[in-house]
């Protein structure tokens, strides 16, 4: 199944991802630093050209006379021949008293704005239809009367030269910045393509092993962050590999569980043809029909539990609605005979309802004769073997309860390996696939099978949980 | 009768004549002073000094008259000094213009009017003038003109006073006969005529409008100037012939500069009637044309009530003119 969670679109490149992150991150970035870098300039550099303007206008101060009991400004056109030299504009200048009587200079400079006496405040504005940039001062006409007549001086130069500095500035930072962008994003391409330079090494590796190669993967050369899924990846590998050792061991098992039997049988064959005496012929017959029915017995498990565990995945075998409690009571007549010959008693408490399970009917069928089987054969003659059936949530719970020894807990926890047997049953025949082959159906029809002792006396409760259906009318 | 009592009698006549007529010897005031309310080199430094020179000259003052200088405002700075500090200061007289009364009209010269001094007289006229570096492109008023329509930024004009002042009064009108719109002009303000001509020397503007007499005082020592047009009716004698008028080179405008004298307020009426007087004899004198027109001024004679009543109609006729164009008026 394809997840597409997390907005995952298939297949992107790496680099473009990264791009896409960090790129408008960076422009965004970049446009607001230029924005203050700019803004910056043009305060700086207002600073610098405006001293020149503040000195110009402290000059006409100082040339301003009032010695007479007029007011008396000397011409600074001589000053300003030094002032234009450095500022590469056109200077103008205005005086005026705030009485109204004295306007000397360029009078039609805009109004200067709100000034505090003795302060010098640079203003931007237009003058003959050029950008200009405007220092005012006011002070006191005569020191020893603060609040009386003010004199207002105006120095104002265009602002050409100003802008065109400032403009080389930000052009320069404008540079600048783009080619650290650039940089960057050089340095990210090469970074993201080293970085991913080890998976392509990785890919190759993979690429050239052997199909049936499953050792795990190197991991000490590739990138933390890739460890983890390569990790989970020789972890499923591994777990394939167990799984294939498992089914070796199985076969491994199953042919050597066929082939005693049949030793047995060939040498009991040979025996019998030794034999003179037709009594003995028959008495070692008889046992190798005994022998036999044992293989017989086993291939059948075997041929169980394969169905089984293909029904996990297919419909080969088809799972129908059955009657559990129905199933229940019919392998219970199957085995009457097994039971009594070894003198023991089944009981079966039915639930009063019908329960409803989906399973294939003959393997449930196989799986509960297995465990049935393996209570027969482990408790003691005479003893008791209950069946109990109950629905639980929406659960239907077989329980097989027997007299026996129960099972040791580190057995129990291996309790479905096939081929393990009870340490105390070396004695008793049995393959040991009959847990194995109950689990495998309890897991096909969606439930789950439990072994443990039982808490009143000594023996095992085998308990089969199978999700209960509700059933189709009629 | 003895001839002892008729010389007594005689010289009793003559006492009781002289007491009759207190003019007839009556002293002059003390630390007579002539304040210019400019900066030097302009007109009202040369009214000043005309008077100065003629005073002495005729012997009505015997003290040597001191010339100071008051600049600020066309005389505004120092009408209010006078009027608010100064008011019976008999010593003292201070020269006014035609730009005075102008500025006046306008109500520049702060809380005051033309009724709020003493006009003693005035001495002389003068004319308006448009003067240019020698060496300047412009060879004509005409041409002047032209230049500034195509580009009223490319022309700097300058003038002894700021906007509403006689002489961008004289610019004013001359661009509204060429048809320019007046508040285009690119103009430039100083504190009087001396300080236009030197700016006008040094290139900083390109045509000043003056007058006549400081303009040709400055040519006559030297300056590298030259008059373009002269603001009078006909062409005015001696070596001034050879400046052609406004009206001829097709601007019909007119503007004569009336120059003379004021005293504070609260000076005596004896004080002020010894002014008037004095400065009656002199322009009478024979020798009074020669100074004239030495400082390139003529004739206009007027003192005491002619004077105040010339200033009064001149004031009312600025009034005029300047809501013609839009300048606020007192």
């Amino acid at each position: 199944m394809i997840n597409r969670k997390a907005g995952a679109l298939p297949g992107r490149r790496l680099a473009v991802t990264l791009g896409l992150w960090t790129l408008p991150a960076l422009i965004v970035g970049m446009i607001s630093t230029l924005w203050f870098s700019a803004t910056t300039i043009n305060e700086l550099a207002d600073s610098a050209y405006d001293r020149s303007l503040a000195g110009a206008i402290r000059a006409i101060d100082s040339n301003v006379s009032t010695q007479s009991g007029g007011v008396g400004v000397e011409q600074p056109y001589q000053l300003f021949k030094f002032f234009e030299l450095t500022a590469q504009g056109a200077v103008y200048f205005n005086v005026t008293t705030d009485d109204g009587f004295v306007q000397i200079g360029d009078v039609l400079l805009p109004p200067p704005p709100d000034l505090t006496s003795g302060e010098i405040r640079f203003s931007d504005d237009t003058y003959l239809g050029q950008a200009i940039r405007v220092g005012s001062l006011k002070r006191p006409l005569s020191p020893t009367a603060p609040e009386g007549t003010h004199i207002i001086i105006q120095v104002a130069e265009t602002k050409g030269s100003r802008v065109a500095f400032q403009n080389e500035l930000i052009g320069r930072a404008v540079l600048r910045d783009f080619l650290v962008i650039l940089a960057l994003v050089l340095l990210l391409a090469a970074g993201a393509y080293a970085a991913v330079k080890p998976l392509n090494r990785l890919r190759e590796a993979i690429d050239k092993r052997e199909p049936d190669d499953l050792t795990p993967v190197e991991v000490a050369s590739l990138p933390l962050e890739v460890r983890p899924l390569v990790e989970a990846v020789n972890r499923l590998m591994q777990r394939n590999v167990e799984q294939a050792d498992q089914q070796r061991r199985f076969l491994d098992d199953a042919s050597h569980q066929l082939r005693t039997p049949m030793a047995i049988m060939r040498t009991q064959l040979d025996v019998a043809l030794h034999q003179q005496n037709l009594d003995d012929i028959r008495q070692t017959l008889l046992s190798s029909r005994n022998v036999l029915d044992r293989s017989v017995r086993t291939t059948n498990q075997l041929l169980a539990l394969a169905r089984a565990r293909t029904s996990q995945g297919y419909d080969a075998y088809p799972q129908e609605q059955i009657a559990l409690e129905e199933t229940i009571a019919e392998t219970v007549r199957m085995l009457w005979s097994r039971i009594r010959s070894r003198r023991m008693d089944c009981v079966f408490e039915p639930p009063d309802a019908t329960v409803v399970v989906r399973a294939n009917e003959g393997l449930l069928q196989e799986a509960l004769v297995n465990v049935i089987d393996n209570a027969i054969a482990y408790a003691p003659p005479g003893s008791l073997i209950s069946i109990r059936l109950q629905i639980e949530n929406d659960r239907a719970l077989t329980e097989i309860m027997d007299e026996g020894p129960g099972m040791a807990d580190d057995e129990i926890a291996h309790a479905g390996s096939r081929f393990r047997r009870g340490s105390t049953k070396r004695s008793v025949d049995g393959s040991g696939l009959g847990l194995a082959i109950a689990l495998t159906v309890a897991r096909a029809s969606g439930g789950s099978m439990e072994v443990r002792n039982r808490p009143d006396r000594s023996g095992l409760v085998v308990s089969i949980s199978l999700p209960v259906v509700s059933p189709i009318p009629g | 009768m003895t001839k002892r009592i008729q010389a007594t009698i005689a010289a009793a006549f003559a006492s009781v004549a002289v007491l009759a007529f207190p003019t007839v010897g009556k002293t002059e005031p003390a630390k007579p002073e002539c304040i210019a309310p400019a900066q030097p080199g302009g007109g009202f430094d040369i009214t000043c000094k005309l008077a100065q020179a003629s005073l002495q000259n005729s012997g009505a003052l015997k003290a040597p008259l001191r010339v100071s200088y008051m600049p600020g405002g066309i005389g505004a700075v120092a009408y209010n000094s006078i009027v608010g500090q100064r008011r019976a200061e008999a010593g003292t007289i201070i020269a006014f213009s035609a730009g005075s009364l102008l500025n006046i009209a306008q109500g520049k010269f702060g809380a005051y009017t033309e009724k709020d001094v003493r006009w003693v007289a005035n001495i002389g006229t003068d004319y308006g003038a448009v003067v240019v570096q020698q060496d300047s492109v412009h060879k004509s008023l005409t041409e002047l003109m032209a230049a500034i329509k195509a580009d009223p930024a490319s022309v700097i004009i300058g003038a002894g006073g700021t906007i509403g002042s006689q002489d961008w009064m004289k610019a004013a009108l001359t661009a509204r006969a060429a048809g320019i719109d007046y508040k285009t002009m690119r103009f430039v303000a100083f504190e009087g005529g001396g300080d236009c001509a030197t700016a006008l020397q040094g290139g900083h503007v390109h045509v000043c409008m003056n007058d006549v007499g400081d303009s040709q005082a400055a040519i006559d020592g030297g300056a590298p100037l030259k008059l373009l047009a002269i603001f009078s009716e006909q062409r005015l004698p001696g070596k001034l012939a050879e400046v052609p008028t406004a009206a001829e080179q097709g601007f019909d405008i007119k503007w004569p500069i009336a120059r003379g004298f004021y005293v504070g307020p609260d000076v005596s009426d004896a004080d002020y009637k010894w002014w008037a007087d004095a400065f009656a004899t002199t322009m009478k004198s024979p020798d009074y044309a020669k100074l004239l027109q030495e400082r390139n001024l003529f004739t206009l004679p007027m003192t005491a009530e002619e004077t105040t009543a010339f200033v009064h109609s001149q004031v009312a006729a600025y009034k005029k003119l300047a809501t013609d164009f839009g300048l606020a008026t007192k």
